[in-house]
């Protein structure tokens, strides 16, 4: 944790405005935590007990962890999903930082830019899941956890993004690098790269939450229960809606899960992934550049 | 020719470089583009793409002789220009407030808490906001009990959009404030530092240098969302259509679920997709156009 | 009557539901084109001691207490050992995987084959049935909606026509395949072709349950006798406050279990009625009228949850209410109420009789409630065309089939319920089954059990659960469309069923007025219900 103290350039805080910045902000921390809190303290509920209105369930119990547990399927989707995310992020982190690097050389190298509107264009125009879904059994995916990570290995609104964060380092320091002699590859790693950590974060995490949360993809993909990531199972506990509805069957010897069975699944398939985000947080709140010149 | 070996030979780091993904983009993105033959086909999964009769523009025909397509697409963009009138200023506005507080514990603290949401499906998103607002919720009690008559925010047609705006805007605030949080991270701090001598108080230095500092991105990540206008969240409406209908509530994706997979036409939604493609290609480059005449890097 | 009511009637859910029963049709035509094969013999499923065989056929034969003694039905392995995949529709989470589930390794030993299941949630089921048809993955298997992407695929040739296979005494190789009832196949003959062998539902399978306690408490001796009084119930349900501070609503969700009620007390039509040559779609009567008056009229006293739209489609909250006694009607699969062990059996027993069974009253109190019947069929277990080309494994499937249909009273029968005697439920001495401690069959079991098992109902109520819907079949009536086929049914089936939610989901809730129900009808002909009576009047015409 850093400390709070404050830079000698920065003025005391003004009262006034220090008290209405903590109600707006304790305002919204109500708003924002309300449902996270809801889905956990009512994961805790004994079945009979949720109530439908209610924040405080009338009647504690663990049943529905146990529930869940007993089943295995929990446990073992929770091991693929972290797997998936492990390997899957780190992948297109290094796919989508070189292939950004490359593309801010638009102006110099011919060729870059029209590999940038090949890139774009993907944002715009997606083929659909029947297409998508022959190319993957082409390369023979159906069935394996690569499925779940090549296909979608770049995100061009990622490799746009991190572009964009590159294009807006300091020209200066590339050209001493250069007169030093260094190739584009040892700039890229040894000086891109280290300034661009909190970028890296950023879009390290918004893969890794792309992820852990994608379930349609597996839903297609992977015919074997075994195999679902966790996100796919918890798509199976939670019913989704009309369309859901539309087909309800009539004599279901299991109906479908009590709420507090569902809202545990939702707590196991969630809080992982909440997790990763302190840990990447001190990137992006410090300055990092001043540090890396000083460094 | 000889150019371009020569290119290559001269550059080969950054080509290299560029290869992964490219080849990534090409293998998974344009190849099975190919499958976007199925919007000029009547399409059938099972007799696949060379079983299937090629039916011209008749897809993009029902599309515009549909008599609710009209109000289809009126409803797309209307939503589409609230989120991004409401729902795009949102996570900047947060985050320029967030990093002015002083202390790092309480900023982090609160940056945790306001990301939250954002990992909870519509589901229960949805379930939890009726909750609070819908007939049986808290303000409807509150109403009440205040005398006021009954209430129900979550199924009122004329407010709709609002409320699916307001729902956007909570679900994403937080999140969409991390990209901010870098852009503000890589602004060098002596900058602030000279500033403040300058006499410069925390207002003008948010004004004059935060914001500046993380125009790029902004700029960026609007044109992009321009790009998207004509999807706006499908589930999220998919599950509050029954409480006020179609009329309010029918945007593009929605009416290609209806008409398209559950009637076992597939070609309605690859025509819609085109159709989108078409519309986004235009308003990216006319809006990076803009970009780079209001002297903006742009996005390309 | 089709699938389309089985979906329809379904539940008190449902909003396609009841949009279902509204804007959509059945389907299925039984043999318009070629001189069709004759349907398969039916021969009665066999009826052990103790046995309540219902005089209403449709009504499922039901038993107080597990048969004594279990008959084996099928003597020689089904299976050849290879790999026989199924493509199963699920609504809960998947089943446990083979390596640590008994009651599957179990059945693999039976079948003799190593069964493999693909599950999809309902939800996911269009997307995933179309890539499996364009990557030619069908596996063996399919379990079949009526969905359009389903009929488009029968249409087409995807799956196997077993019109010929199982034609007349054919059928009898497979003896327990045999017990499915003629109307059921021909609920599953399309086009003049025959795609499998039903997902068995009872035809009518909704039961109504009022809370009688508080009738009482609230002055309502009897059930009520007509619609005025039965909409007075539901108001005094909600703002009588029967259980004192917890709030109480007479009904929870619409369309679901409230236009059912609604639909049943004024007789509203089973989709159509034809009378003179012409059809009349159901919303064009001046009952359909009258039932969506009473439902604006009873929203506006206050007598529904005012969610009811959005619990309309959320099926586990509209349940959660009814399991924490804040619902004053509801209605659901009989079996469910009936089922000790099921999330709403508990709460029958739980509250003694005060969740009674009735069966709703004709709106003006003299004549008896209308109901829709079904023909019994949820879905379709179709083989796939790729499959079939070889006839002994057409024929091994067909065996299997045999074993998984095992009649109420076979072993069968019994080991898809409740597994190997030992693993999951003893047989006690009255040959009832008592759970092991510890294990959870329904966890391992899953979807994978569900499809070709017969309807049964095994309960201590039984008497009671056949009495009321016996009752409830007799006043039922089919769709004069039953077994015909219409293309634009198909492709705009769903897209009428939203116009139902714009229009008279606004009109009950009073956001729209109720002569808004003239612009309902002239949308709905407009976007394709004329197409779809010209396309039915024609093959009626035509008999």
């Amino acid at each position: 944790m850093t400390s709070s103290h404050r830079p000698a350039w920065v003025e005391p805080p003004n009262r006034v405005v220090t008290a209405l910045k903590g109600m707006v902000i304790g305002l919204i921390l109500l708003i924002m935590i309300y449902p996270l809190a809801y889905v956990i303290l009512n994961s805790f509920a004994s079945p009979e007990a949720t109530t439908t209105a209610g924040l405080i369930p009338s009647e504690w119990s663990f049943s529905a962890y146990t529930t869940i547990f007993k089943g295995g399927i929990v446990q073992r989707s929770l091991i693929v999903s972290i797997a998936i995310t492990l390997v899957g992020t780190a992948l297109s982190l290094a796919v989508t930082a070189t292939l950004a690097y490359a593309l801010t050389k638009t102006r110099q190298i011919p060729g870059v830019r029209a590999a940038l509107y090949l890139v774009l264009l993907t944002m715009l125009f997606s083929a659909g899941i029947i297409p998508n879904y022959l190319v993957v059994k082409a390369f023979g995916l159906l069935d394996s956890y690569w499925a779940l990570i090549i296909p979608v290995l770049a995100s061009a609104f990622n490799v746009v993004v991190m572009r964009n964060f590159f294009m807006q380092l300091p020209r200066e320091l590339f050209e001493a690098a250069r007169m030093d002699g260094a190739g584009e590859l040892s700039i890229f790693v040894k000086i891109v790269l280290p300034l661009s950590k909190a970028v890296l974060a950023v879009i390290g995490l918004f893969y890794a939450v792309a992820y852990w949360n994608s379930f349609f993809n597996a839903m297609l993909y992977l015919n074997d229960a075994s195999k679902w990531p966790i996100q796919l199972v918890l798509n199976s506990y939670v019913l989704q809606g009309a369309s859901m509805s539309s087909m309800n069957n009539t004599e279901m010897y299991n109906l479908p899960s009590s709420q507090s069975v569902q809202m545990a699944v939702v707590v196991l398939a969630t809080v992982p992934i909440l997790i990763v985000y302190p840990f990447l947080q001190k990137y992006f709140t410090k300055g990092v550049l001043t540090g890396a010149i000083k460094g | 020719m000889r150019r371009l070996t020569h290119a290559l030979r001269r550059h080969k780091a950054i080509y290299l470089l560029l290869l992964p993904g490219m080849l990534y983009f090409l293998l998974f993105h344009y190849l099975p583009l190919a499958g976007v033959s199925i919007a000029f086909m009547d399409y059938s999964p099972f007799l696949g793409l060379s079983g299937s009769s090629w039916i011209g523009l008749d897809n993009f025909a029902k599309l515009f002789d549909d008599p609710e397509f009209a109000s289809t697409v009126r409803n797309t963009l209307v939503i589409s220009f609230l989120q991004i009138a409401f729902a795009f200023p949102a996570p900047i506005l947060l985050a320029l407030l967030l990093n002015s507080l002083l202390s790092g514990r309480v900023k982090r603290m609160v940056q945790t808490v306001v990301y939250l949401p954002h990992f909870l499906s519509w589901v229960i998103v949805i379930a939890v906001w009726q909750q609070v607002l819908g007939g049986a919720g808290a303000l409807a009690d509150l109403f009440q009990q205040l005398g006021l008559g009954s209430v129900n925010v979550m199924a009122n047609a004329e407010t709709f959009k609002i409320l699916l705006t307001a729902q956007v805007i909570w679900k994403d605030v937080g999140w969409g404030t991390i990209i901010f949080f870098a852009a503000i991270a890589s602004i060098p701090t002596q900058l602030y530092e000279s500033a403040a001598v300058d006499g410069a108080g925390p207002l003008r230095r948010t004004w004059h240098i935060t914001l500046p500092g993380i125009l790029p991105v902004i700029v960026l990540l609007l044109i992009l969302k321009l790009g998207d206008v004509l999807s706006v969240g499908f589930e999220q409406i998919l599950l509050q259509q029954p409480s006020v209908g179609a009329e309010a509530a029918q945007v593009l994706d929605t009416f290609v679920y209806f008409r398209g997979v559950l009637g076992g036409d597939w070609g309605i939604g690859a025509a819609a997709g085109l159709l989108k493609g078409v519309i986004g290609t235009l308003m990216i480059v006319a809006a990076n156009r803009m970009a780079r005449r209001a002297g903006s890097e742009g996005l390309f | 009557m089709s699938r389309r009511a089985a979906l329809g009637l379904g539940f008190g859910v449902v909003a396609g539901t009841a949009l279902a029963g509204c804007g959509s049709g059945g389907t299925r035509s039984s043999g318009t084109t070629k001189a069709a094969a004759p349907p398969p013999a039916y021969v009665a499923p066999p009826v052990y001691p103790g046995a309540i065989v219902p005089e209403v056929p449709g009504v499922p034969t039901a038993y107080p207490s597990m048969p004594k003694k279990l008959t084996r039905t099928v003597t020689q392995t089904p299976g050849r050992g290879g790999v026989v995949r199924h493509f199963h529709l699920t609504w809960g989470p998947p089943a446990t995987p083979l390596a640590d589930n008994r009651w599957w390794q179990g059945l693999n030993e039976r079948l003799g084959i190593d069964f493999k299941v693909t599950e999809v949630s309902a939800g996911n089921y269009e997307a995933k049935f179309a890539t499996m048809l364009a990557g030619g993955d069908l596996p063996e298997v399919v379990q079949l909606t009526f969905s359009a992407g389903c009929l488009k695929a029968i249409k087409q040739g995807a799956f196997a026509d077993l019109s010929e296979t199982l034609s007349g005494d054919k059928v009898l190789e497979y003896p327990n395949v045999a017990n499915v009832r003629t109307e059921q196949w021909q609920a599953c003959t399309i086009n003049g072709g025959l795609w499998g062998v039903p997902i068995d539902v009872p035809v009518e399978l909704l039961e109504f349950r009022y809370r009688k306690d508080w009738a009482d408490k609230l002055g309502f001796a009897k059930p009520p006798a007509d619609a005025e009084e039965t909409a007075e119930l539901l108001v005094a349900m909600t703002k009588g406050k029967p259980e004192g501070s917890k709030e109480t609503w007479g009904l929870t969700a619409f369309p679901g279990m409230a236009l059912e009620l609604a639909y049943g007390m004024f007789g509203v039509p089973n989709l159509w009625t034809y009378e003179g040559g012409k059809l009349t779609h159901a919303i064009e009567t001046p009952q359909f009228e009258a039932a969506i008056a009473w439902l604006a009229k009873l929203w506006k006293n206050g007598g529904m949850h005012p969610d009811a739209l959005a619990l309309g489609s959320q099926t586990d909250r509209y349940r959660a209410f009814v399991v924490q006694g804040q619902v004053g009607m509801a209605v659901d699969s009989a079996a469910n109420f009936h089922r000790p062990t099921s999330q709403f059996g508990k709460v029958v027993a739980e509250l003694d009789g005060a969740f009674a069974a009735f069966v709703p009253p004709g709106h003006d109190g003299s004549a008896k409630a209308v109901f829709r019947k079904s023909a019994g069929v949820y879905g379709i277990n179709a083989i796939s065309a790729e499959a079939a080309k070889d006839k002994d494994r057409l024929a091994e499937i067909l065996r299997l089939f045999n074993w998984r249909r095992g009649p109420v009273g076979s072993e069968e029968w019994y080991y898809q319920g409740w597994g190997a005697d030992g693993d999951y439920f003893t047989r006690g001495a009255d040959g009832e089954p008592v759970p092991v401690e510890g294990t959870n069959l329904d966890a391992d079991k899953g979807a994978i059990g569900y499809g070709l098992t017969p309807q049964s109902w095994i309960f201590p109520t039984a008497k009671e659960c056949v009495e009321t819907n016996s009752q409830m079949v007799r006043q039922s009536v089919a769709s004069p469309v039953e077994g015909l086929q219409s293309d634009t049914q198909d492709a705009r089936g769903a897209q009428l069923d939203q116009l139902f939610a714009t229009y008279i989901n606004q009109i009950v809730v009073g956001s729209r007025p109720l002569t808004d129900i003239e612009k309902y009808r002239q949308a709905w002909r407009g976007q394709g219900g004329d197409q779809i009576r010209r396309e039915f009047q024609e093959q009626l015409k035509g008999r």
